[in-house]
């Protein structure tokens, strides 16, 4: 991908013949096996809906926020949810300010249709009034550091912020019952979005000639690789997208095996991720007190005083 | 979304095809007369041109590595197929001062459809460009709508957000280079829909390679052997009357030189096409081997003959390949180099 970027950073020669010859014995220079995974750790920020994913050196911030729109004219009665991605130079010096590269593009239309296409959100429980009024998710991936392997950074990101997203409730009010009415999340509980499955993405790098295959590259492997690519699979062991945009061929049976990595890896993902949500989501519970009883407590108090 | 059938109780799809066939297939090359590369390429009502400028020179301040790919540059009308169209490039290993541009203009769009007709147009272009590649990029798509694996998605099958499966194949080392997928979809399932996909692909291949190989005997070899006259000079008239007045002059070797890449690149698509062997004694062997050992050993014999067919510039052009194998055939040059080639393989 990389090489493809006139300002890209490359590798020495050298150090790819490193690379590739350590890789021959099944050694990978960060110490891993071919088909272990880096370690992910998911931080939450304060306020919901905003997730900061570390996996090894890489580090990716998604965010999720809602607005009420007017809904597409050919789907009256479903929200919509969208992708951006954010790639500062400040994570690699490859990235162009402004423009999104080639990268930037792609990461995004990978996380997308994993999401999308396989309906992982219910966009119609999103819907307030048909044809009027629907929340619009917006999903923000920020790049904060590339130490390769972003499409799965960033997608562990961008689930992690849904899961633990909260929208504000709305009812319905006024004369025709045609008004929204927005309630603040200390009168009504803010609802979590409804998430189906959670769809992980798992990148393979592929090795020229030798038939070296890999998961979860880091940055200097992906300088040295010839192809990659990209299987989004959920925990039941659905296919929701795949990607591999061209780039070093496989034989179909190598493909079949990197099915059955991924379903295997993804598993184990989902259990982290559902672990890290549930963990964050009781302590936020616990310190948010906005429950109405209480201030009515309050001020009743405040009235015999 | 709708439960619309897409698969009618009788086994026909709404174009009435059955689920395992494809569209009809219809390709042309040379279309675009300004390209150095052109091709038509239509799948049913999808059309795509796709135009290949270049090689051109392209300075190489940065391309420092063991490894040197080209660099191609890929225009597109429609953002989705970007990425998609780079898998053609992925597999193109040129000589590293090359520079192309590949353009592509979808008349009629469809997704999946569109992308693998595009790729498969491009695939066109840069063999009639003779690019140097190491083997076609085939592409096909397959779906699952109603329970059957379709092949070759329409547009209404296409926009129907069922599963659909893009695959672009390298057909003479039998890998896949492009595989996406949308939707969800079962794994097993999914090996079968990819096995559909990837047969579309041969069959896609099997097309390509004989409508080039059909008029690879006379139109592409001329082709070659046209479009290599014309480089030392601007037309044959001045190569003519340089050649006549300067015999061993610098710049006319370089002018061989440029003509024998020329020559190689094309036969070097054409031997990848079916493989070395079955060029057999062909005229374009003997080129080949010309050109091969041209580029490993710069002799001044070597130099001479190919002067000698320069010369013969206006025979060539007029006469069959016999003749021009006669006149290979006669010349004493270097006889050991052929041979000892054409007893390595």
């Amino acid at each position: 991908m990389e090489g493809r970027i006139s300002n890209a950073w490359r590798l020495t020669v050298n150090d790819k013949n490193f690379i590739k010859t350590a890789l021959l014995s099944e050694i990978r220079i960060d110490g891993r096996k071919p088909f272990e995974y880096r370690k992910i750790s998911i931080k939450f920020d304060r306020g919901d809906g905003s997730s900061e994913v570390q996996l090894g050196q890489t580090r990716v911030m998604g965010i999720v926020t809602a607005q009420l729109v007017q809904p597409y004219k050919d789907r009256p009665k479903e929200g919509t949810l969208s992708i951006f991605t954010e790639f500062s130079p400040m994570a690699d010096p490859s990235f162009e300010p402004g423009r999104p590269g080639e990268l930037a593009v792609e990461l995004g239309r990978i996380i997308d249709r994993g999401l999308r296409e396989s309906r992982a959100v219910d966009t119609e429980s999103l819907c307030i009034l048909a044809g009027k009024f629907v929340w619009a998710i917006r999903i923000d991936l920020h790049i904060l550091d590339n130490g390769g392997n972003l499409v799965d950074a960033a997608n562990i990101a961008a689930l992690a912020a849904l899961l633990t997203f909260r929208r504000p409730e709305c009812s319905l009010g006024g004369e025709d019952g045609q008004e929204v009415i927005v309630h603040p999340p200390e009168i009504r509980e803010p609802l979590p979005l409804t998430v189906h499955h959670l769809p992980i993405a798992i990148t393979f790098g592929f090795f020229g000639n030798e038939g070296i295959l890999l998961i979860d590259p880091t940055h200097n492997e992906e300088a040295v690789m010839g192809g990659r690519m990209t299987m989004t699979v959920n925990a039941n062991g659905d296919i929701c997208a795949i990607q591999k945009g061209g780039g070093e061929g496989v034989p179909q049976r190598v493909i079949m095996k990197c099915l059955q990595l991924a379903t295997s890896k993804a598993a184990s993902i989902t259990k982290q991720i559902k672990d890290a949500v549930e963990a964050f989501t009781e302590r936020a519970l616990r310190k948010i007190k906005r429950h109405p009883t209480s201030t009515d407590v309050d001020v009743k108090e405040k009235q015999n005083q | 979304m709708s439960k619309t059938e897409y698969v009618s109780p009788e086994g026909l799809r709404l174009d009435g095809r059955r689920p395992m066939e494809m569209r009809q297939l219809r390709a042309e090359i040379g279309t675009v007369a300004k390209a150095n590369g052109s091709a038509v390429f239509e799948m049913g009502n999808t059309k795509v041109i796709a135009a290949v400028y270049g090689p051109r020179e392209f300075s190489c301040w940065f391309v420092v590595d063991d490894e040197c790919n080209s660099v191609f540059q890929v225009q597109n009308r429609s953002q989705q197929l970007n990425d998609q169209a780079l898998a053609v490039n992925g597999d193109i290993t040129c000589h590293p001062p090359d520079h192309g541009g590949v353009h592509f203009d979808s008349s009629n769009a469809s997704f999946s459809g569109t992308r693998s007709a595009c790729i498969n147009a491009a695939t066109l272009a840069l063999a009639d460009a003779g690019i140097p590649m190491r083997d076609i990029v085939t592409s096909c798509s397959a779906g699952y709508l109603n329970s059957t694996p379709l092949l070759d998605l329409n547009y209404i099958e296409d926009s129907a957000g069922g599963p659909d499966v893009t695959v672009g194949i390298l057909p003479k080392l039998d890998k896949v280079t492009l595989l996406q997928m949308e939707a969800k979809l079962p794994v097993d399932i999914f090996e079968n829909v990819m096995g559909l996909a990837v047969e579309g692909c041969k069959a896609v291949a099997n097309y390509i390679k004989e409508m080039l190989w059909k008029d690879e005997d006379d139109a592409l070899l001329k082709q070659a052997l046209a479009l290599s006259m014309n480089i030392p000079g601007s037309d044959s008239s001045v190569g003519d009357a340089e050649m006549s007045e300067a015999t061993n002059d610098q710049e006319l070797a370089m002018g061989m030189s440029c003509y024998l890449f020329v020559v190689l690149t094309y036969l070097e698509f054409l031997c990848h096409m079916d493989g070395l062997h079955n060029c057999g004694s062909h005229v374009g062997l003997k080129f080949y081997y010309l050109a091969k050992s041209y580029q490993s050993s710069i002799t001044k014999e070597l130099n001479m003959l190919a002067l000698q067919m320069f010369m013969l510039n206006g025979s060539i052009d007029q006469s069959e390949e016999s003749d021009v194998s006669k006149v290979l055939g006669d010349q004493s040059f270097m006889p050991s180099i052929i041979s000892s080639e054409l007893t390595q393989m």
